[in-house]
């Protein structure tokens, strides 16, 4: 039991990959593919914090108990991947608004944001040159 | 078992039950306004009784300082929150549900 | 099984659930609302499993600035999402299974979930933490090692042995003070190597801005770019009058006004505590940023967006957010010109190193999270822009 709950975690990273992942082939709407990507993102940040958990640690934050004579509160969790984790989930955000300025441009130039229509644009417009 | 402990768990209890009150309401209620009516007002007290009842276990005066500044803050916003959404719906054209 | 194991399995069991609800609802702004709620029940999984830095930046940056980036996008995209021709799309889903699948197998040979055993916890990490705090011995601008630094040194290595045996099944209720062969942790030497004598607790900022110092350092001019993308994508040259009349205040929304007057001193101080306790506790620059960026937005979405540029003018907003990088860099070169290293904070306080550390990251933390909030309010500003010339 503890073992296949020991692995459950890793394998709820990679359907919410994989959602992320199924969201940015098959969805045509642009903006939906912009979130689908942050899902797909969300599923890394939490196989990276997952492996930072250790049984029975706390937050990595060095406590001391009672007048500071320095006894620790015990094992912590592993602080890297937290730190990782925190700069790329601001950066998810930067990369969501590129993205979502991206999507307005194109639907200043096309008046939609339906991958598919956009296609049919195009060729239409490239039948018209030729 | 602790006196403080035992006021802790029944609040914290008390609070849950006010919780899944709100959430029952928001599925069960006939529209938009009602069910708002019924998850902001139960929420409002369910925090306040869930803070309460944490108050009474709080190990120090700096842990208690926050929990009642948080529960000071949703006091405030949540209802603001409340209105808010109200009153755009209310501006929208959403119209209140009646008994025909 | 762990505590931690059981709330997991219940709010990773909600979030899948959110995921497939994201993909597969077609109304957007359904769908930003259901972003936020995930992006909420992930600060609930990271808090979890005890990693309050990344629970605060997710509930910030996910629950408050990305959902009103959605919006702001849709008012003038679309509402709703073109009904698909097919329900589910077949060869995306076969690559997605295959994928999945592949991965799956991989998880197998994963070390199993809290392990203390696993590499991650124990390949490198003890020399770099120990490298992290300054008192590398013999290196020129380092700290000298304070008095027990070997003592120190073994506190790592104690820390892998303590953990290792707490671990093992066979010795489990050896309390770990009790053992002889192994200095008890009570004694005033066990401080952990990265605290810097007691100024820098919380481990996630010390290697945020020490030991990844460069990292964070272009991290932060990222977001940096991404301002300037924006700035580059979106801004059009603008008449002076068009500045006049840039969005309009709320009116006849009296609570919603008093209420966010009342709130936005509370929510300023907040996000600077954040930022100056960024070493202390949970927090730092990038959540204090976008806390005090979110007291700006507000302010915009209830009073108007000329209200804001006439305190935040949008010349001054650019101007900052470079200076936000340049307080960065400029606190790595004061430290090359005090004869450091570039980033070696201890050098910023000869008399007090471990002060000097803290002094080093705290302007570092400021840095960041002047870049942070302009950027976002950069951000906000240009879509809002647009919105008010779609109209």
């Amino acid at each position: 039991m503890s073992e296949a709950l020991g692995i459950y975690n890793y394998w709820i990273y990679i359907i919410l990959m994989m959602i992320g992942f199924y969201g940015v082939i098959a969805k045509m709407n642009l903006i939906k593919q912009a979130i689908a990507l942050g899902l797909f993102q969300t599923g890394i940040f939490l196989f990276y914090i997952s492996m930072a958990v250790v049984d029975g640690g706390t937050a990595p934050i060095w406590t001391t108990v009672g007048d500071g004579s320095e006894k620790f509160l015990g094992p912590y969790d592993n602080p890297l991947p937290h730190v990782l984790i925190l700069t790329a989930i601001v950066v998810s955000v930067s990369v969501l608004a590129v993205a979502l300025a991206l999507i307005i441009n194109i639907k200043r130039t096309y008046g939609t944001i339906e991958y598919d229509e956009i296609e049919a644009l195009e060729r239409q417009e490239g039948g018209n040159d030729a | 078992m602790a006196w403080n402990e035992i006021v802790c768990a029944v609040l914290l209890a008390l609070g849950c039950v006010f919780s899944l009150a709100g959430s029952l309401g928001l599925l069960r209620f006939p529209d938009f306004y009602a069910r708002l009516h019924a998850a902001g007002k139960t929420d409002s007290l369910a925090q306040a009784l869930i803070f309460g009842g944490l108050l009474f276990v709080s190990p120090n005066w700096g842990v208690s300082f926050r929990l009642v500044a948080i529960a000071l803050l949703l006091l405030f916003t949540a209802p603001t929150a409340t209105h808010a959404i109200t009153k755009a719906a209310r501006i929208d054209g959403l119209p209140p549900w009646t008994k025909e | 099984m762990s505590e931690v194991l059981l709330i997991d399995s219940v709010l990773l069991l909600l979030v899948t659930i959110c995921a497939v609800a994201i993909i597969e609802v077609r109304s957007l702004y359904a769908v930003a609302m259901l972003t936020s709620v995930y992006s909420l029940l992930m600060a609930l999984v990271w808090t979890n499993m005890h990693s309050m830095d990344v629970a605060f930046t997710e509930a910030a940056v996910g629950g408050g600035i990305s959902t009103i980036l959605l919006i702001g996008t849709l008012v003038h995209t679309r509402r709703d999402e073109k009904p698909a021709k097919r329900r589910l799309h077949l060869p995306a889903l076969l690559v997605t299974l295959l994928t999945g699948g592949a991965l799956i197998y991989g998880t197998f040979d994963m070390p199993r979930f809290g392990d203390p055993n696993a590499t991650i916890h124990h390949y490198r990490v003890p020399e770099m933490m120990a490298q992290n705090v300054g008192f590398v011995a013999e290196v020129p601008g380092k700290q000298t090692p304070p008095e027990g630094s070997c003592r120190r040194r073994g506190w790592c290595r104690r820390s892998i042995r303590t953990s290792r045996r707490a671990s093992t099944p066979s010795t489990p209720s050896t309390p770990r003070p009790s053992t002889p062969s192994t200095p008890s942790p009570s004694t005033p030497a066990a401080t952990p190597p990265d605290d810097f004598n007691g100024h820098v607790p919380n481990s996630v900022t010390s290697l945020l801005a020490a030991y990844r110092g460069y990292d964070t350092m272009f991290e932060t001019t990222v977001i940096f770019t991404a301002g300037v993308s924006l700035i580059m994508l979106l801004r059009r040259p603008r008449r002076r009058d068009e500045e006049e009349d840039a969005g309009a205040p709320l009116r006849g929304q009296v609570i919603l006004r008093v209420m966010t007057k009342l709130f936005i001193p509370f929510i300023l101080v907040f996000g600077f505590y954040v930022i100056t306790h960024g070493e202390l506790g949970p927090g730092g620059g990038f959540q204090g940023g976008v806390i005090l960026a979110t007291a700006f937005i507000l302010y915009a979405l209830i009073y108007g967006r000329k209200a804001l540029f006439r305190i935040l003018p949008s010349k001054v907003l650019d101007v900052l957010a470079a200076v936000g990088v340049l307080v960065y860099s400029g606190t790595g070169f004061a430290c090359l010109l005090l004869g450091g290293k570039f980033l070696d904070y201890s050098v910023l306080n000869k008399a007090s190193p471990g002060d000097g550390e803290a002094l080093g990251m705290t302007l570092v933390e400021y840095g960041v999270g002047i870049t942070v909030c302009t950027v976002m309010i950069i951000i906000f500003n240009q879509l809002a822009e647009e919105q008010a010339k779609a109209s």
